[in-house]
């Protein structure tokens, strides 16, 4: 009796394997275009997954930068070569003076259940947003309906970061959330704050609400039943006003992460993938005949300081290292081709210095090349004396430290390990510890740190939201109270001025006058590079497969498009502009 | 003048009986088995919470780094996502799981508002159970069999091939033989399609006791049952061949032999049985273990187990959820010492326990 009951079950599994050979032939739209565009998120599975995208869980997370657009469309879209936001949701947006903040929905929008896309949708969405505490609302104060398609946001403080903030809010219906919507509004017009127990009942009740139906304005649109383990499905839809230009009737996004898609890649079941590839996995793409495509990231490794510990506050010190580094190996050692060496050293990436500096400005600024000889000048103009290839202070103290770098992030690993190595083999005696990364972000906020690699820049157009990484991020400025950080002072004496480095730094992204900013950002430039703060080393871009056999449409690769960061991701776009289609 | 010797009588009376099973095996087994249960628990919930970093702090980098937030602005809204305190004291955070978990309620995900921690291991757990115990059944049927037959013929051709064989698979970890298959098999030699082969189950085939659904789910099982499979056989096949090569030598087996009993008789009936004995405990174990899946196969598979479940609450220090997982985890492994203890006594009559005549 065992035995066959073994013989049935070897049987029952030989008939699955014999399943391999049959292939699925993919589920076609009833209408519309056909085609499928395969593409990857790691998504989490129902019931983890829902469809309140205001919260952890939702479609902000599950189809993240790369798909939500399609589903829920944001009010614009930044062209990154360009410095303008091309219409999407909205039709016309734009400054009233500097009082109010002006979106006037697109005419033809429209929500997949037929109903049109108006002005009560904003309005819900952000009284929502309200009781969620989002950043808008540092800077609005209130929002007013103008007109059926027509909303006025008017602003408690004027700036033209509430432009990027109202444009990149993605437009819930609110069909889906009215009770949830009434709610809130009654909320903010009690007078709670976001501190009483009401509001934070509520916030839970927002938490917990699930939609049965998601009500997309984009041109895809899909339901809980169509994630699957190892991919999900958005089917096009007919009423969104950019239904009749997509050209994929289909978006299949393949579920996993960097090793779950590797093999889906090489062997062209996807077309785009944003996950971040090692070298050698590239150079298979690469032999694959995959391109990879290189996005702006606007961030990348820095090796920041200890500023409270000896002699990494001394300003010498801290020059002499960016002169010890080879920035360009140091950069291909994580990414390969897409780790790039920070070229200015001004504290913004690269890509924003011809945007915002003149260039009597970038004249004056130092790249710090490589270059032992006046490193080792450097530390002897201060007193620093190197006897048997060691360095030692003025007091006759060693150079060294402790240099962390998180175990799991493999980049900035090895820019860690790199750098340790040319500052060791200059002299100092640096020793290389892993932790985990999260411990590695308590470690530096805490101060518990001599050395430490973490990330520098920040995916925004402009340069504030740069030097705020790590200035105000992992500084005591920043920080809850009692935390150091870095121990960066932001109050100091530099070319005989007194400066308030945190004013100059909020003061260069507030206001309506991109002059007046670009005047502050030049000179936070400049003490930047002076005072090195950290040493940003690199500047990454992506590792974006893009299987081009797949694809229909792809653009020249000196279209200003491919200049956009990864977080406006150039192939969502193409596909919501109807420029992508299926390979014919 | 000597005294009769008394046989210890029956318990007559209820409170008799009842100390009777209150003191017996059984029940000092049970109690053990609970008093673990809770030692596991108490020392996970610590000990996950003192990991660095929480969910809130994880909400928080996310946040700043796709949002351009500060600090305290990330803060402030990650803090408003979770249902989760950060800065409550750990004493009261674990009052509160254990009054709950004594009334059947695993909590809800953190990162996951509203979902419930029991939804999400129901959801997952049965993918578990079906690959890795078909794995382990598979893998343990194999291995003794092979085990016994290079016992039997050791020191031929058969036993040095399979012995290095065993040893080759067990010495390579299962995520390199999960990678190994995919790359090579897979996207190389293309004897399958990567893409259909992932996941749990076709998703346009419907739910239920039909063919379609059954050769989808077999279909899928597949490969992570032929890893795991291949990462654990050779550990079964070494040690039962070392098992059986101690039990040829017992008398009885040359007793059986001098008998005139066919071969497979003996070898089956008399050295398999008993060669098989030490093998029960570690299956027993094993059987365990199995509810806790294979973190790295069903991530690469991509395969919808308890395994992956706990990978993604880990990186995401969904406590609750890890929680829920560690106490099944632990409740399966007690649960099956407890059967291996039980099961041994009856496999093996010159084993008891004192007191339990």
């Amino acid at each position: 009796m065992r035995r066959w009951l073994h013989l049935l079950i070897v049987l029952t599994f030989a008939l699955g394997a014999l399943g391999t050979v049959n292939r699925n032939t993919p589920a076609r739209a009833q209408e519309g275009p056909t085609g499928i565009f395969y593409g990857t998120w790691p998504y989490q599975l129902p019931p983890d997954q829902h469809l309140n995208s205001f919260v952890t869980g939702g479609a902000n997370e599950n189809l993240g930068v790369a798909f939500w657009p399609l589903v829920e469309l944001p009010s614009a879209w930044y062209i990154w070569a360009e410095e303008r936001y091309e219409p999407l949701l909205a039709e016309e947006f734009g400054f009233d003076g500097e009082e109010a903040y002006v979106l006037k929905i697109h005419k033809d929008a429209t929500w997949s259940n037929g109903t049109p896309v108006t002005a009560d949708d904003v309005l819900g969405t952000y009284a929502i947003g309200r009781i969620l505490v989002w950043e808008d609302f540092n800077y609005v104060d209130h929002l007013e309906k103008v007109d059926d398609k027509t909303v006025r946001f008017v602003l408690s403080v004027p700036t033209l970061r509430v432009e990027r903030l109202i444009l990149k809010t993605y437009i819930r219906s609110a069909e889906t959330y009215a009770p949830l919507i009434e709610k809130s509004i009654e909320m903010f017009e009690s007078g709670a704050t976001s501190t009483d127990q009401a509001w934070l009942d509520l916030q839970t009740e927002i938490k917990e609400f699930r939609p049965e139906a998601m009500i997309a304005s984009g041109p895809y649109v899909y339901s809980l039943d169509d994630v699957g383990d190892s991919y999900m499905t958005l089917h096009w839809q007919p009423n969104s006003h950019l239904s009749s230009q997509v050209k994929f009737g289909e978006i299949r996004i393949w579920a996993g992460e960097t090793e779950a898609t590797t093999p889906l890649v090489l062997s062209g079941e996807i077309a785009h993938a944003t996950n971040n590839y090692p070298p050698s996995t590239q150079q298979a793409f690469l032999d694959a005949g995959i391109r990879i495509l290189r996005p702006p990231l606007l961030y990348g490794a820095a090796l920041y300081f200890n500023h409270n510990r000896s002699p990494w506050n001394i300003k010498e010190v801290r020059q002499a290292v960016a002169m010890v580094i080879d920035r360009e190996e140091n950069a291909f050692l994580q990414r390969g081709l897409s780790g790039r060496p920070v070229q200015y050293m001004a504290g913004l990436s690269d890509a924003l210095v011809p945007f915002w500096l003149d260039e009597e400005t970038i004249n004056k600024l130092n790249p710090y090349t490589k270059d032992l000889e006046e490193a080792a000048a450097l530390l002897e103009s201060i007193g620093f004396e190197q006897r048997d290839g060691k360095w030692y202070d003025a007091d006759g103290n060693p150079v060294q430290g402790e240099y962390i770098f998180q175990a799991e992030w493999t980049d900035f690993a090895a820019s860690a390990q790199h750098a340790t190595d040319e500052l060791n083999a200059f002299g100092f005696d640096i020793t290389a510890r892993a932790v985990p990364w999260q411990q590695q972000l308590d470690d530096i906020r805490d101060g518990n740190f001599d050395l430490a690699v973490m990330s520098w820049g920040r995916g925004s157009p402009f340069p504030a939201d740069h030097f705020t990484n790590p200035l105000r991020r992992f500084n005591y400025l920043g920080l809850t109270e009692g935390r150091p950080g870095i121990g960066f002072q932001m109050q100091f004496e530099w070319n005989g001025e007194q400066i308030d480095l945190d004013k100059m730094i909020a003061d260069s992204a507030a206001g309506m006058d991109r002059e007046a900013q670009k005047a502050l950002v030049a000179q936070i430039a400049l003490i930047y590079n002076d005072l090195l703060p950290c040493v940003p080393l690199s500047e990454l871009v992506g590792t974006e497969p893009l299987n081009e056999q797949l694809l229909s449409g792809i653009p020249a690769e000196d279209d200003p498009i491919w200049q956009n960061v990864n977080s406006e991701n150039a192939i969502t776009y193409l596909i919501l502009m109807g420029v992508l289609g299926p390979a014919q | 003048m000597m005294q009769a010797s008394h046989p210890p009588q029956a318990p007559s009376t209820l409170s008799q009986k009842l100390v009777r099973a209150l003191t017996g095996y059984t029940a000092r087994t049970l109690l053990q088995g609970l008093l673990t249960i809770w030692a596991v628990i108490t020392f996970t919930f610590i000990l996950i919470r003192k990991m660095p970093g929480n969910p809130v702090d994880i909400k928080v980098e996310q946040l700043m780094i796709s949002q351009n937030l500060s600090y305290q602005d990330a803060y402030n809204r990650a803090a408003g996502m979770f249902d989760f305190d950060p800065d409550a004291p750990l004493l009261e955070q674990y009052l509160d799981y254990m009054w709950k978990l004594i009334r059947g309620d695993l909590g809800r995900s953190i990162t996951s508002s509203g979902t419930p921690v029991l939804d999400q291991i129901l959801r997952y757990l049965p993918w578990t159970l079906f690959s890795v115990g078909v794995g382990l059944f598979i893998s343990f049927t194999v291995g003794i069999f092979l085990g016994m037959a290079m016992a039997y013929w050791r020191g031929s051709l058969f036993d040095n091939v399979m012995t290095a064989f065993s040893s080759v698979l067990f010495g390579i970890p299962n995520y390199i033989t999960a990678l190994l298959i995919i790359l090579i098999l897979g996207v190389q030699l293309e004897w399958f399609n990567v893409g259909e082969m992932l996941g749990g189950v076709d998703q346009d085939v419907k739910a239920g006791f039909n063919y379609d659904y059954l050769r989808s789910v077999m279909k899928h099982a597949f490969l992570p049952v032929l890893t795991y499979v291949s990462a654990t056989v050779g550990g079964w096949m070494l040690t039962m061949k070392s098992s059986t090569i101690s039990t040829l030598g017992e008398e009885y087996v040359t007793v059986a032999h001098a008998r005139g009993l066919g071969r497979w008789r003996i070898l089956t009936a008399y050295v398999g049985r008993n060669a098989m004995l030490p093998l029960v405990t570690r299956l027993a174990i094993s059987i365990g273990f199995v509810v806790g899946g294979s973190v790295i196969i069903e991530s690469i598979f991509l395969y919808p187990g308890l395994g992956k479940l706990l990978l993604q609450a880990i990186g995401s220090r969904d406590y609750t959820t890890m929680q829920g997982v560690f106490l099944v985890i632990s409740v399966a492994v007690v649960a099956s010492n407890m059967l291996a203890d039980m099961m041994y006594g009856f496999l093996d009559p010159r084993i008891h326990v004192s007191g339990d005549r």
